[in-house]
């Protein structure tokens, strides 16, 4: 017979499972609303992060609320805490998707950027391994979210190479500062949901494994 | 260092009153010099009749430290206790073989005194059982036992075992009352006087709280966080917080079995085993 607790708690996980199912949908939009000059799909990911916010705080709410009545040890107690931290980078990466759709609307203020830069790789790349961080936590497949860490490298050096590409770019035609500027940010949007998906993939495997692997640990 | 020293060495740190307890000086064992357990467990298989209670124990029990029992009922985690003080040899049909050392003494060695063994190693049972006598002479019960006549000296050692036991406050002025009128928390942290009063090494709990309310539960708790800086101390438990917040090493058993032996705050977060892992979670048991 399953305890009403572990009932409450697999809801919890599938309330979060829902939020990163949100979350995904946001980080689709942005990017689609970025490539696209897409102004309503950018307003849209703005104007539903208060979802997100709800999600987060309700989250939180029943997290604590197992946690003081079920008094969870070991694995419940790890998949809780994770849980509660995977809930915060949910709702950050939620925030960074707001930042992108924001860049955007100020973007298609300016004319079209027309040479081409690694961007589109990089939002593919921070798109897929989010997309594998989640699928990693509704199976708690330790070993895709142990693949995902190793992948964060890829994101950190497009970002570098991006920013000399527009600054190079800004120095030849200065005409194109406001939106470089605004392509840096969003560069910058990305390799923080890469850095915030990398710690969703750290939990997943606390979580599964009782296993640190949080900067570079051994223990 | 060679085979000599490890003899001498041994035998400073064994306690002048376990030496009591061998009647007849035996050599020591020498095999463990460093970290000396306190209790070192070997092969203990123990018997009701022919049914099997405790197999191939193995379990070294750290000093001054709080050491956790737990397991499901008839897991074998109270028979393993009474045979920390042989208290088993009470019971008819029981039989223990393998080693406990304690110290590095053989406690199933024909030459142990058992009467002093426990005092060395004293219990403290789920239910509180004073005598019915006054205060003072529940705690004062083993000294005069144990041959201690002088009041003074009497008065001293009672008083001492009630300031370590967390009563003296809530006593001191009614020491030659009736025990019996004393709550069951106060009840039962006289039974822990008692215990104390006599000076053991080890203290044993058998579910010291479960019979107790919240308060009186958190106040035996708090006494056992104290009372380890002197103590080594090794409790059964059903409560696993009780467990988690109170020991600083838990032993998980099943069906007469040591499934599992680490720090509490391994075995609480992270167990190796699934079976540890199963219990605690509520998924089994």
């Amino acid at each position: 017979m399953e305890r009403h607790f572990h009932t409450e708690l697999k809801e919890l996980k599938q309330s979060a499972y829902q939020m990163g199912q949100q979350v995904q949908t946001a980080l689709q939009k942005s990017l689609a609303s970025l490539f696209d000059r897409n102004a309503n799909l950018a307003q849209a990911v703005v104007d539903e992060d208060a979802i997100l916010n709800q999600m987060e705080i309700e989250i939180d709410r029943k997290g604590h609320n197992l946690s003081a009545l079920g008094q969870p040890v070991a694995q419940d107690l790890r998949l809780i805490t994770s849980l509660l931290k995977i809930n915060t980078d949910l709702e950050r990466i939620g925030d960074h998707c707001v930042n992108i759709a924001e860049r955007v609307l100020l973007i298609m203020e300016e004319p079209p950027l027309e040479s081409k830069s690694d961007l589109p790789a990089m939002a593919t790349l921070t798109a897929k391994m989010f997309s594998d961080a989640l699928q990693s936590f509704s199976s708690e497949d330790p070993q895709t979210a142990q693949a995902l860490l190793e992948r964060d490298d890829e994101i950190d050096s497009l970002n570098d190479s991006l920013f000399f590409d527009f600054e190079e770019l800004m120095e030849k035609k200065p005409e194109y500062v406001r939106v470089c500027m605004n392509l840096i940010m969003v560069a910058h949007n990305l390799e923080r949901i890469a850095d915030l998906t990398n710690n969703i993939a750290e939990n997943i495997i606390y979580l599964k494994l009782g296993k640190e692997v949080r900067h570079h640990s051994e223990s | 260092m060679d085979e000599q020293n490890n003899v001498e060495m041994l035998e400073e740190r064994v306690s002048p009153s376990l030496k009591k307890i061998v009647k007849e000086k035996e050599p020591l064992v020498t095999h463990q010099t460093d970290l000396l357990p306190k209790i070192n467990v070997q092969n203990l298989n123990v018997y009701y009749h022919t049914t099997q209670a405790l197999k191939q124990i193995e379990i070294q029990i750290k000093p001054q430290r709080v050491t956790a029992l737990i397991g499901p009922s008839g897991c074998g985690k109270s028979t393993f206790l009474r045979t920390l003080n042989r208290m088993n040899d009470t019971i008819s049909g029981a039989r223990a073989e393998g080693t406990v050392m304690i110290d590095g003494v053989n406690i199933f060695a024909p030459n142990i005194n058992v009467v002093a063994l426990r005092r060395l190693v004293g219990m403290v049972f789920q239910k509180s059982n004073p005598f019915p006598k006054s205060i003072f002479d529940n705690v004062a019960y083993g000294l005069r036992v144990h041959g201690i006549k002088d009041s003074n000296n009497l008065q001293e050692r009672v008083e001492e075992s009630l300031i370590k036991s967390a009563l003296w406050e809530e006593v001191k002025d009614r020491l030659h009352e009736s025990a019996m009128a004393l709550s069951g928390g106060q009840q039962q942290r006289l039974c822990i006087a008692r215990a104390l009063a006599v000076n053991p090494e080890i203290v044993l709990m058998d579910e010291p709280a479960s019979a107790l309310d919240p308060i009186s539960t958190a106040k035996i708790e708090e006494l056992i966080h104290v009372l380890k800086r002197d103590y080594t101390i090794v409790i059964v438990t059903h409560n696993m917080q009780q467990a988690a917040r109170v020991s600083d090493w838990t032993a998980y058993f099943y069906m007469g079995s040591l499934v599992e032996y680490g720090e509490t705050k391994k075995i609480f977060t992270a167990p190796d085993k699934k079976e540890t892992e199963d219990y605690i979670t509520g998924r089994f048991g």
